[in-house]
C-alpha cells in the first residue's frame, strides 16, 4: 500500500472551494505546531488547520501511547487534546485559529518510549497498577509516584505568574423565561418561535458559530444539485432575529441543576453564567457512536460526522481513497459529497441486505458497495492504510487513507439526565432513548430522537408554541395572583409544563443505529473506549471477576471515565456486557450522569470568589501603626503592635507582653468594634433577654450592665456578652465578635415565635467600639468626656451611661474583661477613627498605647475569664466552664434550661481548670488544644495557655476531672509536663482593681 | 477641606483619597466627595461620558424607624410610606421612604441634599415618641445612618453590572423604578433599591450594605465594572447629578 504525502499547507483542502462554510480563504494565517509552520485561514479551528495541512497525529494515547488523530472533531475525546501556550488540555477543534498561535502535542509524538507498552498490553490489563502494586505494605506509596509521572494529560504550567497578570475568571446571573441550549436546526427553530411568541428567551450554542450539523444540512444543499450558489454563511444567520431571542455562542452549557438552574460556561471570556429560567428546551443532538474493531484507533479512522464536518464547515477532504463503514443514511450521504468532489469511496455496509433508499442514492455512481461486512481490521503504520474486512465468509482487504464510521448515535442527553429526565435503552431500535421529562424541561431534535430534518422542524416549533403557551399563563397567573395579595405568599402555581417528547412511533433514531458495530479480535486492540485505552478484554475480565452491572463495570475498567465521559464508549460497552453476560441492556443500567457535561478549566471553577471582610473604621490607623493583623469571624483585627516588620516569634511574645504590661501599670486601649451590639426595644425587652439568656434580667436596673451567657436548645454555651440597661423599653446587648450575626439571627427567630412587644435591631456596624483600660484610665478619660461623670461612686464597675467623648455622642459601658478598670466606649461607627485620633493624641501624657488581640488574650487569661469558642466546643455546658454562676436557678424558663438541668442532675464529669507551670517553661510552652492524661487515657485538653509577665509563671486553663491536683499535660513531643491545678482567677482574685 | 479633618468620615475615605476625591464639606460635621481629580477623571473616563459611575453617598443622611407606632409617625412627620413591603416612594423633598417591612422603613434624604434640616420633623417627632420617658412607646429608631454605607450606581448598563455580584434580576422591564430587593451582593447582606424618581432615563440603584464591608463591597463594584464592555468609573455627587440630569446618550448593545 503506497503512502500518501500530505504534508503541504492546505492540501487537503477541497480544490473547488465549494466548501468551507466556516473559513475566509482570503485571509490567511500562520501558526506553529510542535514547532513546525503551517498555514490555515481565518475561521479555521487549530484541528481543521492541521488536518489541512495533511497533519494526521496529534497525540499519543493515555496508557499504551499509541499515535492517535482526528475521531470526532466534537470536542469530545482525548485525541485532538494540545496545548496552546500555558494552557494544557484545549481541544484542538474548539481552538480559533490566529496568527502566530503556537501550539504543541502533550505528549511525544514522533518516538515515545513509553509506546513499549503497547506491546505489553496483555500484561496491564484494567486496573493492573492498584490489583497489582499494593503489595508489601506501603509499596503503593512509592509505585502511585511512578505511575503518576507517566500518567496523566497535559501540564499545568507552575510557573508563578504576578497576580495582575493571570486572566481574569468572572461570574454573572441570567434570567430568562426560557433557555434553548443547542444553536443546531431544532434548537434555532424552537428559540426563534419562541422568541416571536413574545417568550425573553436565550439561545446558547457551543460553537462559535450558530447553525449546528442539522442546519448546515438543510442550508447548505448536497452538491450533487450544484446549487452551491445557494451556500449561507453561518455567521448571517442570526439576522432578523426577534427582539425577545439573545444569543450566546461559544458558550457550553455545562450543568442543569434544580428548577432549571444551568450553569453555562463561555470559555472565551472565561465567563460562568448562573442563569434561572422558567422552561429550558435542550435542543443538544446526538453523539456519533464508533464501531468496535481492532485498531479502530489508528490516525485516519473516524467518526463519518467528523469528515462531514470537515469538509463542510472548513472545506478539508479527509482523505483521497476513502473507506466508509455505514449502517445508515447518514454515511451514504458521506458517500454522495466525495462523489461530489470527484472521490470514489468504497461504501461498507454491515447489513446483510441492501437498504433500498440508501442504495438508490448511490446506485448511479458506480462504487463499490459491499452489504454483509464485518470489520476485521485497521491496517497502517502510524495513520490508516487499509481495511481488512470479511464479506460472505471471505476475507478482503480494501487500501485506503481514511475509514469514516456511521454506525449509529446516541443522544447527547447528558444536561436533560441531570435536570431528573429519564434515558433508557430502547432494546427493539438498540439505542438510548427519553422515556421521560421533567417539569420544565423538553427536548427537541436528534435529543428526542427526531432526525429527520422536517420532522425536527414541525416538532420543535410545536414544543416551542407549547412552552409560550405555558409561560404566558404562568406569567399571567403571577400577575393575578400578585395583584390580590401583594404581600401574602404567593400559592404555588398550577400550571406545570407539558410534557413534549415526541410519541415513540415518530423516533427515527432507531433506523440510524446498527445493533452490533462490535468486531472482536484474536488479537485485541479493539478499542471501546479511546480515552482510557480499553479493550474488549478489559471488559470482559470486568465480568469474568462479578463486576458485570454496568455501574460496576465503569468502576472496575474505568468506562466512560475519560474526556468524553462515555458518549463514544457506553452503548458500545453495554452491547458487550450484554452480550458477556447475556443480559437484557436494558437491565444493566446506565452509569450516572453528572456535571460537568463538558470539562472545564480550573480557572473557571475557582473563578471570582467572594469572601465579605469586615473592617472598622480605625483600621487605617492600625495599619499606619504596623498592625499586624488577624482574621476573627469575617473582621481583619490588629493582633499586636510590633516596631519592626518581620519580628521573630521571640519579638513577638514581649510585644504582646509589653502591651499587656502596658494596661496592667498605666493604660492601653484597644478596638472592640468588632463585637456584636443589639439593640432591643420594647415594653417585653427585658422578658425577651430573659427567656434568651441564662442569667436574670427582669430587675436589672437602668444604667447597670450584667453579663450574658447564652445556651442554645441543648444547654450548649453560644455566645456571652453583656446587657446594658440604657431605659426600662431598651436593652443593648453585646456579642462575640464571631457570633454576632447567629446571635441576632436567634433573636430575630424568636421574637417571631413568642410574640412579644419587642423590636430587635443589629447595631454591630452602627457602633466603633474602643475599650480604654489600665489604673490610668479614668484619669485619661476625664478630659475628654462630657456630660458623664467618671468617678467611682457615679460611675461604678458594670455601670453604662451616655454622653460624649471627644466630641462625639458615646455609650460607655465599665466592664473589666482585661481585669483592669475600663471603659468601653461606643460611638457612632463614622466617627471611631476620629475617637481614636482624639484617644490617642490624649492619650499621649499618660504613654498609652494600642495593644492587640494576643495581648488581650493574656491579660484577660490572667484573670480567667473564658473565651467562646475557645474554652468552649459544641458540646460544653455552663458549668463544666465553670460558668454556672450565670445560670439562674430561679428562672421558670431560659433556652437551654431543662438540659442543663438534666446534667447537672447526672453529674459534671469535666471542668474547666486553671492550672500553672513555672517559667522555665516558657520556651518549650505547651500548646492549646495538648493533651490532658489521666492514667494513660486522655482525661480533657488544654484551652487556653501564655506566660503571665505580671505573675511571672505559665498561666492556662484546661478540661480536665477535678478529683487531682496536678495536671499531665501530653506535649507534642510524646513528654508529659506536670502542672499544678491552681483556683481561678490567677490575678487579682478580689477583684479589687477594676472596681477602683 | 480634607476628609480627615471632618469627625464623620466615610469608610470609604481612604480609598477615596487614593483615587484623588475632592471633598466638600457636608452638614455640620461631615464631608462628601463632590468630584475626582482630573488625572483620575482621565485615567478611568473614556473620551465620551462614562455610561456606569459609582458614587459614595454614605454621607448623606438616613435614618430607619420600626415598631408599631411607625405609621402614625410618618404621618405626622408629612411622610408618605409605601403601601407593600420592598417597594418605596419619593417624598415631596426629593427624599425616599422605603418600606423594609410591615412596621420598618427606611428614609434616605435626596440626593442634593446639603446635609442640613433633613428629616427635621422626622427627628422631633421620633425624639418625643422614643425619649426614655415616654413609657409607652411605640416606635424605635434604626441607626441605618452607621450601619449602612450608601453607594449609588447609574447608567444603562447597572442592572448588567449587578448580575456579576447579585442573583436577582435586576434587569429593566422586571426590576421597576422603586422596588427594593433585600438581597445579597457579592455575599454581603444589602439592600438593592432602584431609585423611584427615575422613572424614564438612566436607570439608578442605590445599595446599602454594612459599613463595615464598605471596602469590601466598594472592590468588588469596582473590579466588576473593570471589563471594557461596562466600562465604568466612580464619580463625585456633583458628577452623578450633572449624570442624571444629561446622561450621554450610548446605544446598548446586545449580546450576540
Amino acid at each position: 500500500m503506497k503512502r500518501i504525502d500530505h504534508s503541504v499547507d492546505n492540501n487537503q483542502r477541497d480544490k473547488s472551494k465549494k466548501w468551507g462554510l466556516w473559513i475566509d480563504r482570503k485571509r490567511e494565517l500562520s501558526f506553529r505546531f510542535q514547532g513546525r509552520r503551517y498555514k490555515g485561514f481565518e475561521g479555521d479551528s487549530l484541528a481543521s488547520a492541521l488536518a489541512a495541512s495533511g497533519v494526521s497525529v496529534f497525540s499519543r494515547s493515555f496508557k499504551y501511547r499509541r499515535k492517535r488523530g482526528i475521531f470526532s472533531l466534537n470536542a469530545a475525546d482525548t485525541n485532538t487534546l494540545v496545548r496552546v501556550d500555558a494552557m494544557p488540555n484545549l481541544f484542538a477543534e474548539r481552538v480559533s485559529l490566529r496568527e502566530g498561535l503556537s501550539a504543541q502535542a502533550q505528549q511525544l509524538l514522533r518516538f515515545n518510549p513509553l509506546f513499549v507498552l503497547n506491546f505489553l498490553s496483555r500484561f496491564l490489563p484494567a486496573g493492573f497498577y492498584y490489583r497489582s502494586f499494593f503489595r508489601p505494605r506501603g509499596a503503593w506509596m512509592l509505585w502511585e509516584r511512578v505511575f503518576r509521572r507517566v500518567a496523566g494529560i497535559g501540564v499545568l504550567s507552575q510557573r508563578k505568574v504576578a497576580h495582575h497578570a493571570l486572566p481574569r475568571y468572572d461570574k454573572a446571573y441570567g434570567f430568562f423565561e426560557l433557555v434553548v441550549v443547542g444553536g443546531g436546526l431544532a434548537g434555532m427553530t424552537a428559540a426563534t418561535k419562541a422568541a416571536r411568541l413574545g417568550v425573553r428567551t436565550l439561545l446558547v450554542e457551543r460553537e462559535q458559530r450558530l447553525g449546528g450539523d442539522g442546519f448546515e444540512e438543510e442550508f447548505a444543499p448536497s452538491p450533487s444539485q450544484n446549487t452551491l450558489s445557494q451556500k449561507i454563511p453561518a455567521q448571517k444567520i442570526p439576522a432578523g432575529l426577534p427582539a425577545a431571542l439573545t444569543v450566546m455562542t461559544g458558550a457550553q452549557a455545562s450543568g442543569l441543576f434544580a428548577d432549571r438552574f444551568l450553569a453555562v460556561v463561555e470559555e472565551k471570556k472565561r465567563r460562568l453564567h448562573k442563569i434561572r429560567a422558567q422552561a429550558c428546551i435542550v435542543a443538544t443532538g446526538a453523539f456519533e457512536l464508533p464501531a468496535v474493531f481492532r485498531n479502530n484507533d489508528l490516525p485516519g479512522v473516524m467518526l463519518a460526522s467528523a469528515a462531514r464536518r470537515l469538509k463542510r464547515r472548513y472545506g478539508v477532504v479527509v482523505g483521497r481513497k476513502p473507506v466508509i463503514f455505514t449502517a445508515n443514511a447518514f454515511g451514504y450521504r458521506l458517500a454522495l459529497d466525495f462523489l461530489a468532489l470527484g472521490i470514489k469511496p468504497v461504501v461498507l455496509d454491515p447489513r446483510p441486505v441492501p437498504h433500498i433508499p440508501d442504495a438508490l442514492s448511490i446506485r448511479d455512481h458506480h462504487i463499490v458497495c459491499a452489504n454483509g461486512v464485518a470489520l476485521i481490521e485497521a491496517v497502517g503504520k502510524g495513520r490508516i492504510e487499509g481495511v481488512k474486512a470479511k464479506i460472505a465468509g471471505s476475507e478482503h482487504v480494501f487500501p485506503c487513507d481514511s475509514l469514516c464510521i456511521a454506525v449509529g448515535f446516541a443522544p447527547a442527553a447528558e444536561l436533560l439526565v441531570q435536570g431528573g429526565c429519564e434515558l433508557g435503552y430502547d432494546a427493539t431500535h438498540h439505542c438510548q432513548r427519553l422515556q421521560s421529562l421533567s417539569e420544565g424541561l423538553h427536548a427537541v431534535g436528534a435529543v428526542a430522537g427526531l432526525f429527520d430534518p422536517a420532522k425536527v422542524r414541525h416538532h420543535a416549533e410545536k414544543t416551542a408554541e407549547t412552552v409560550a403557551r405555558a409561560l404566558k399563563s404562568r406569567r399571567t397567573q403571577k400577575t393575578e395572583a400578585r395583584n390580590k395579595a401583594r404581600n401574602k405568599p404567593q400559592n404555588k402555581l398550577q400550571n406545570k409544563l407539558q410534557n413534549t417528547l415526541p410519541a415513540a412511533a415518530l423516533c427515527d433514531d432507531g433506523a440510524q443505529n446498527w445493533h452490533d458495530p462490535v468486531f472482536s479480535h484474536p488479537r485485541g486492540k479493539e478499542f471501546v473506549d479511546l480515552d482510557e485505552d480499553l479493550q474488549i478484554s478489559d471488559l470482559h475480565d470486568s465480568v469474568r471477576d462479578g463486576y458485570d452491572s454496568m455501574q460496576l463495570v465503569k468502576r472496575y475498567t474505568t468506562l466512560g471515565m475519560g474526556v468524553s465521559q462515555g458518549r463514544h464508549s457506553n452503548i458500545n460497552g453495554l452491547r458487550i456486557v450484554s452480550r458477556l453476560t447475556e443480559e437484557d441492556p436494558a437491565r444493566l443500567g446506565l452509569s450516572t450522569v453528572r456535571p460537568p457535561a463538558a470539562p472545564e478549566s480550573f480557572g473557571m471553577l475557582a473563578g471570582r470568589s467572594f469572601q465579605p471582610l469586615r473592617l472598622s473604621p480605625m483600621h487605617r490607623r492600625h495599619t499606619q501603626a504596623g498592625a499586624k493583623t488577624m482574621v476573627a469571624g469575617a473582621w481583619l483585627r490588629p493582633a499586636y503592635y510590633p516596631p519592626s516588620q518581620q519580628p521573630s516569634a521571640k519579638e513577638v511574645r514581649s510585644i504582646v507582653e509589653r502591651e499587656a504590661l502596658a494596661v496592667r501599670n498605666s493604660v492601653g486601649m484597644i478596638d472592640v468594634t468588632t463585637l456584636g451590639g443589639i439593640d432591643v426595644y420594647g415594653e417585653d425587652a427585658a422578658e425577651f433577654v430573659d427567656r434568651l439568656y441564662c442569667w436574670s434580667y427582669k430587675k436589672q436596673l437602668v444604667g447597670r450592665a450584667r453579663y450574658l451567657l447564652m445556651t442554645d436548645e441543648a444547654g450548649v454555651v453560644a455566645d456571652d456578652g453583656v446587657c446594658c440597661r440604657f431605659a426600662p423599653d431598651h436593652l443593648y446587648l453585646t456579642t462575640t465578635t464571631g457570633g454576632s450575626d447567629a446571635v441576632y439571627r436567634a433573636l430575630l427567630f424568636w421574637r417571631s415565635q413568642w410574640n412579644l412587644k419587642v423590636e430587635v435591631s443589629n447595631s454591630t456596624a452602627a457602633f466603633a467600639g474602643v475599650n480604654v483600660a489600665g489604673p490610668f484610665a479614668r484619669e485619661m478619660l476625664e478630659g475628654l468626656c462630657e456630660g458623664v461623670d467618671l468617678s467611682r461612686e457615679a460611675f461604678p464597675y458594670m455601670g453604662v451611661r451616655e454622653g460624649r467623648v471627644a466630641g462625639c455622642r458615646a455609650r460607655l459601658l465599665r466592664v473589666g474583661f482585661v481585669g483592669e478598670l475600663g471603659y468601653e466606649i461606643h460611638v457612632p461607627f463614622a466617627e471611631g477613627e476620629a475617637l481614636w485620633d482624639a484617644l490617642m493624641q490624649h492619650g499621649k501624657r499618660w504613654q498609652m498605647i494600642p495593644f492587640g488581640v494576643e495581648a488581650q488574650r493574656l491579660l484577660r487569661l490572667e484573670k480567667g475569664h473564658i473565651i467562646i469558642g475557645q474554652d468552649t466546643d459544641g458540646l460544653t455546658l455552663p458549668h463544666e466552664a465553670e460558668m454556672g454562676w450565670a445560670v439562674s436557678r430561679k428562672k421558670p424558663f431560659f433556652i437551654g434550661k431543662r438540659p442543663i438541668e438534666i446534667q447537672v442532675e447526672r453529674g459534671i464529669t469535666k471542668r474547666l481548670t486553671g492550672f500553672t507551670l513555672p517559667a522555665r517553661h516558657r520556651d518549650d510552652l505547651p500548646k492549646e488544644c495538648n493533651l490532658v492524661m489521666h492514667e494513660g487515657a486522655i482525661d480533657g485538653r488544654v484551652t487556653s495557655i501564655a506566660y503571665s509577665p505580671t505573675l511571672r509563671k505559665i498561666v492556662g486553663l484546661a478540661y480536665a476531672s477535678r478529683s487531682r491536683k496536678t495536671l499531665d499535660i501530653q506535649l507534642d513531643s510524646g513528654r508529659s509536663l506536670q502542672a499544678t491545678i491552681v483556683p481561678l482567677p490567677f490575678y487579682d482574685p478580689e477583684g479589687a482593681r477594676q472596681k477602683i | 477641606m480634607t476628609a480627615f479633618l471632618s469627625r464623620r468620615r466615610s469608610a470609604l475615605t481612604p480609598r477615596l483619597c487614593d483615587l484623588g476625591a475632592t471633598f466638600a464639606p457636608f452638614g455640620e460635621d461631615s464631608s462628601l466627595v463632590e468630584s475626582f481629580s482630573a488625572k483620575t477623571r482621565e485615567a478611568r473616563q473614556s473620551p465620551s461620558a462614562p455610561p456606569l459611575l459609582l458614587c459614595d453617598l454614605s454621607p448623606l443622611a438616613r435614618i430607619g424607624v420600626k415598631g408599631q407606632g411607625t405609621e402614625s409617625l410618618l404621618r405626622a412627620s408629612a411622610l408618605v410610606a409605601p403601601k407593600a413591603t420592598n417597594e418605596s416612594v419619593v417624598q415631596k423633598d426629593g427624599s425616599l421612604c422605603v418600606r423594609l417591612a410591615e412596621g420598618e422603613v427606611l428614609l434616605l434624604s435626596a440626593l442634593a441634599s446639603k446635609g442640613v434640616r433633613d428629616f427635621v420633623p422626622l427627628h422631633k417627632n421620633l425624639e418625643s415618641a422614643s425619649s426614655a420617658s415616654n413609657k409607652r412607646r411605640q416606635v424605635f429608631p434604626v441607626a441605618y445612618q452607621d450601619s449602612l454605607c450608601w453607594l449609588a450606581l447609574a447608567g444603562d448598563q447597572a442592572s448588567d453590572l449587578l448580575a456579576t455580584l447579585c442573583a436577582v434580576d435586576l434587569r429593566d422591564g422586571i426590576f421597576a423604578p422603586g422596588a427594593l430587593a433585600q438581597t445579597s451582593l457579592a455575599r454581603l447582606s444589602a439592600l438593592v433599591l432602584r431609585d423611584p424618581a427615575r422613572r424614564k432615563g438612566v436607570p439608578l440603584f442605590h445599595l446599602l450594605a454594612d459599613s463595615a464591608s464598605a471596602l469590601y463591597l466598594w472592590d468588588c463594584l469596582l473590579d466588576a465594572m473593570s471589563v471594557p464592555e461596562l466600562d465604568g468609573s466612580v464619580c463625585g455627587r456633583q458628577d452623578l447629578l450633572r449624570f442624571l440630569a444629561t446622561p450621554p446618550s450610548r446605544k446598548r448593545q446586545r449580546p450576540l
